[in-house]
């Protein structure tokens, strides 16, 4: 319940911020620009026109789950590496504004323990996160399901898989706030890990190209803890593209994903417990 | 005597990765509060005032010592939940209301975010006009009024307040003064940190002086500012300054001192001022001010406790 | 009064991110082992490219032309235009079909991944080998010797090297010929005119009807007037390549769709046809309307078709139909055209042979 309140808080924080506004806007402008300017043309499930602003655009007739994939493709890749990428510039304020001096000895002082602070803040962001992914994502996806007939929830699935991504790389931004205090340090952590995620989703190709010694083991040793954000990357785009991935390969990586997050919020909690302020 | 605040031997050392022993904020505090009264918190800067509040809330960590707080475990969020704290730099949510601002205390506090109570508490701060209008505005008197309606979210028993009318205009902390009169009066217990020694003097009943991490005196207000054995004495105009010294009253300012706890030799000495011509205007006990108390208090070595009152 | 403070325990925490650690990279190293799903790679066989184009150019050869009949006396010589080379299969062929004129590219599908598939489909063990005895007995390795292989309405043209061939151990029964300078003519007496006929030990021409074998050798040998091909020369690209006629190919969706079936009979005369073996296999359809209209129109309704069979298909649980329809798109020109795109992954192909002939034969071998 008090996790809750504090996430409740933070999206109070949120969106009384004017780049949540913003952010908010440009989605519900696409969206809406999507639903008034596209007219598509159906013929029995087959996507046979398109008229954008009332201009008639040549296209290829195909299925129309087939020719949305290409958009949905491209939902997917957007919500999971530009946006996340966003999204750690724009939620690295959070947690170092809540722990300002002032305010965290008013928190602390209230009926809420710590690790109730760092989960609800943890679990505010990351729902910030989902809300927008899913709202773009699932905006879409029923706009175009209204004017085709044709529903999929596979970009909400991929839009998921981003909101993972982005809750493993808050934990260790989350941590860094805590511990240093600092929206910079805690967007500099942001960043690192993910493009160290990245990185690391391609482990098994790089390492091969280091000479073969202590520095491939170490880089191996590194990155086999790290979150492979390009190997979930690859996979929200399949699912959203609509090809066929194996359920047991997502739900491990998801797990592993979490596993990591959860894995960090316990070292910020080891620091945070006995953290004065 | 119902307690309260208990603590007893507290030690709380600020350690950094260099100095592993640390800087030693609290040294031994050993400090007895009863419920229903204030009590003031002195001390020089750096003494160990806010370390001591904040020891008290668990938002510093102490190394040793017994802590009691309403009976109970200051971490347990049941007992945090009926006490309020103002912190002495209260940062607040720049894009709240007030409104907003008390409401998500109330569901933090687990009180019932009811508007009309919200509204009341922001009347009883001054603050009822402004309850819709962004807290970014706000100056630092009006911050330091909401963050005491903060501090009553939820009716607390316990008020620990660090410097509650710093920044707030003298109007302002006669308002405050009677808000925390009307808790006292309910029975609610206020530990007032403040460095404005006459507001402690008007609020608290009870004094406690901390000076380098130890508490150096602790008691009532009577107890700690009387002086022992000395009478103050005022003369109408056209005294014999000199012939009153021969009797024994000392010159203090426009009025006299006379030393001594024998109250026959007292009124031996009057009537043989009024025989040299003196009209008594005033005879009363000599008692200190807070200033005086404090200053010896903290000069030249740290006094023993003298709490008469203090349990073992 | 309560016990003395007692600083909270923190070791739990680092226990458990210890563990959680540890247990997140376990799950993340099992999923990085999990192969992706193949990409389908598909090449649109839509224009000649440079190999192509190169391919064309070494298969030219200079005209064999015509020994020029006696000027009237008196006449002014015209000068004779230029020889143009051109490829002898495609000047072979017929300059007009009623149903279908094809190329297969016999060799360069033997080496594709698709050839490599059917091969290991059709060709059985080797206690079983058909093709094997065929070569020891008629001295024609077909996997060796076969460039193309085109197919009219009356003719078979096969291209390649036939020097080693025994061609009475091929044609036993037939009778030989020398209708011209470069071409041996076969012909089976009595039953119904089945012919043979072979160029420049390049070419070989099969017919049920000896007048298409023979008019083959006329195109070849110049004695024929100069005419197009069914196939345009900038037509032939991709591993199969060719025209059928729309009628051919309506009555593949008479059953199925007679909607579709009526407006290709009625709008179209012939389709183009173009299958690249490269990868995977894509074919493209490149059809072209009696006016921009009704293409489109026929467009849509095929595009309709095919979006109805892939989810009849799904529904059906045929998922190897609907994958196969998955990459099924139709593209509509505004100049009347519209192309037709299928595309055949080499996992649907190897799914829809896995109980092929040679398959069975090695299996059962292996037993």
């Amino acid at each position: 319940m008090t996790v809750l309140a504090i996430a409740a808080d933070l999206w109070r924080h949120a969106f009384a911020r004017k780049w949540f506004l913003v952010l908010g806007a440009a989605v519900t402008l696409f969206l809406v620009f999507v639903a008034l300017s596209l007219r598509l043309e159906v013929v029995d499930g087959a996507l046979a026109g398109m008229r954008l602003f009332g201009q008639s655009t040549t296209l290829e007739i195909t299925a129309v789950d087939v020719a949305l994939r290409p958009i949905f493709k491209a939902t997917a890749i957007i919500l999971y590496y530009p946006f996340t990428l966003f999204l750690i510039a724009l939620c690295a304020e959070f947690a170092p504004s809540l722990l300002q001096a002032g305010r965290i000895e008013h928190m602390l002082s209230l009926p809420v323990r710590r690790f109730e602070l760092v989960l609800g803040t943890y679990l505010g962001v990351v729902g910030l996160s989902a809300l927008f992914s899913l709202y773009g994502a699932g905006g879409l996806c029923l706009i175009l399901g209204v004017k085709t007939g044709v529903l999929t929830l596979r970009p909400v699935l991929a839009a998921l898989l981003g909101t993972t991504a982005f809750a493993t790389v808050y934990s260790g931004m989350l941590a860094a706030a805590v511990l240093a205090r600092s929206a910079t340090s805690s967007a500099g952590v942001g960043m690192a890990l993910y493009f160290a995620g990245v990185l690391a989703g391609y482990r098994t190709s790089l390492a091969p190209m280091m000479s073969e010694g202590i520095s491939r083991r170490v880089f191996e040793a590194a990155t086999a803890v790290l979150p492979r954000i390009s190997t979930l990357g690859n996979v929200a785009s399949d699912i959203a593209g609509g090809r066929a991935v194996s359920a047991a390969h997502v739900g491990g990586l998801c797990a592993g994903f979490l596993a990591f997050a959860a894995a960090v919020l316990a070292v910020t909690m080891w620091g945070f417990e006995r953290k004065d302020y | 005597m119902s307690l309260a605040i208990a603590v007893r031997d507290v030690e709380k050392r600020y350690r950094t990765w260099r100095n592993r022993a640390g800087l030693c904020a609290l040294d031994g505090v050993t400090l007895e509060v009863p419920r229903g009264v204030a009590f003031g918190l002195l001390g020089p800067n750096g003494a160990g005032k806010t370390t001591f509040i904040k020891v008290l809330l668990t938002i510093v960590r102490p190394e040793r010592g017994l802590l009691h707080v309403l009976d109970g475990d200051p971490e347990d969020p049941r007992i945090r939940a009926r006490v309020g704290y103002l912190p002495e730099r209260l940062e607040l949510p720049a894009h709240f209301t007030p409104m907003t601002f008390l409401a998500s205390v109330s569901r933090l506090k687990r009180v019932p975010p009811l508007r009309d109570g919200l509204f009341r508490l922001l009347d009883r701060v001054g603050l009822a006009s402004d309850a819709n209008r962004k807290i970014g505005g706000f100056s630092k008197g009006q911050k330091q009024r909401l963050g005491l309606a903060a501090a009553l979210v939820g009716t607390p028993d316990l008020l620990v307040l660090d410097e509650p009318t710093d920044g707030v205009d003298p109007m302002g902390r006669v308002e405050i003064r009677n808000l925390l009169g009307a808790e006292l009066a309910r029975g609610c217990t206020v530990f007032l940190n403040s460095h404005l020694l006459a507001e402690t003097e008007r609020v608290c009943s009870r004094i406690g002086i901390i000076a380098a991490g130890r508490l150096v005196r602790q008691g009532s207000l009577e107890e700690l500012c009387r002086a022992e054995g000395r009478w103050r004495v005022r003369f109408a105009e056209g005294a014999d300054a000199a012939r009153l010294a021969d009797i024994g009253f000392r010159t203090a300012g426009e009025e006299f001192l006379f030393a001594g706890d024998d109250l026959l030799a007292l009124n031996r000495a009057l009537d043989r001022a009024r025989a040299a011509g003196a009209v008594i205007a005033e005879v009363r006990p000599d008692e200190k001010d807070l200033e005086q108390v404090m200053s010896e208090a903290l000069t030249p070595a740290p006094a023993p406790l003298t709490d008469p009152e203090a349990r073992p | 009064m309560a016990g003395p403070y007692r600083r909270s325990r923190r070791w739990p925490w680092l226990v458990a991110a210890l563990v959680l650690l540890s247990g997140g990279a376990w799950l993340m190293s099992r999923g990085e082992r999990m192969p992706r799903p193949k990409e389908v790679q598909v090449t649109f066989p839509r224009h000649m490219s440079a190999s192509d184009r190169e391919r064309l150019r070494q298969r030219r050869r200079p005209p064999i032309l015509a020994v020029p009949e006696q000027a009237e006396p008196g006449a002014v010589a015209q000068p004779a235009p230029p020889p143009r080379p051109r490829d002898p299969l495609l000047v072979a062929m017929p300059p007009t079909v009623d149903k279908v004129a094809m190329v297969v590219e016999a060799n360069a599908i033997r080496h594709s991944p698709v050839g490599e598939l059917l091969l290991d489909c059709f060709v059985g063990s080797p206690e079983d080998d058909e093709l094997g005895r065929l070569r020891s007995k008629t001295g024609l390795d077909v996997f060796e010797d076969l460039d193309r292989v085109a197919v009219t309405d009356d003719a078979i043209f096969v291209s390649g090297r036939f020097e080693r061939a025994n061609w009475t151990e091929l044609f036993p029964g037939m009778k030989e010929q020398t209708p011209g300078p470069s071409t041996r003519l076969w012909k089976r007496e009595g039953k119904d005119g089945e012919s043979a006929l072979l160029w420049n030990d390049e070419m070989l021409v099969v017919s049920q009807k000896e007048a298409e074998v023979r008019a083959a050798a006329d195109r070849l040998e110049g004695r024929a007037p100069p005419a197009n091909s069914a196939i345009d020369e900038d037509d032939c690209y991709g591993e199969i390549y060719g025209v059928v006629a729309s009628k051919a190919v309506a009555s593949l969706f008479e059953n199925s769709s007679p909607d579709v079936a009526a407006k290709l009979g009625s709008i179209t005369e012939q389709v183009k046809l173009h299958v690249d073996a490269t990868h995977d296999v894509g074919v493209v359809a490149d059809a072209r309307g009696n006016d921009a209209a009704s293409a489109l129109d026929l467009a849509k309704t095929l595009g309709g078709a095919l979006a109805l069979g892939r989810a009849a298909a799904r529904a059906q649980g045929n998922d190897n139909l609907a994958t196969f329809l998955d990459y099924a798109s139709v593209h509509p020109s505004a100049s009347g055209s519209f192309r037709v795109e299928l595309a055949l992954p080499l996992d649907y192909l190897k799914t829809l042979l896995m109980d092929c002939p040679g398959r069975k034969a090695r299996s059962a071998g292996s037993k």
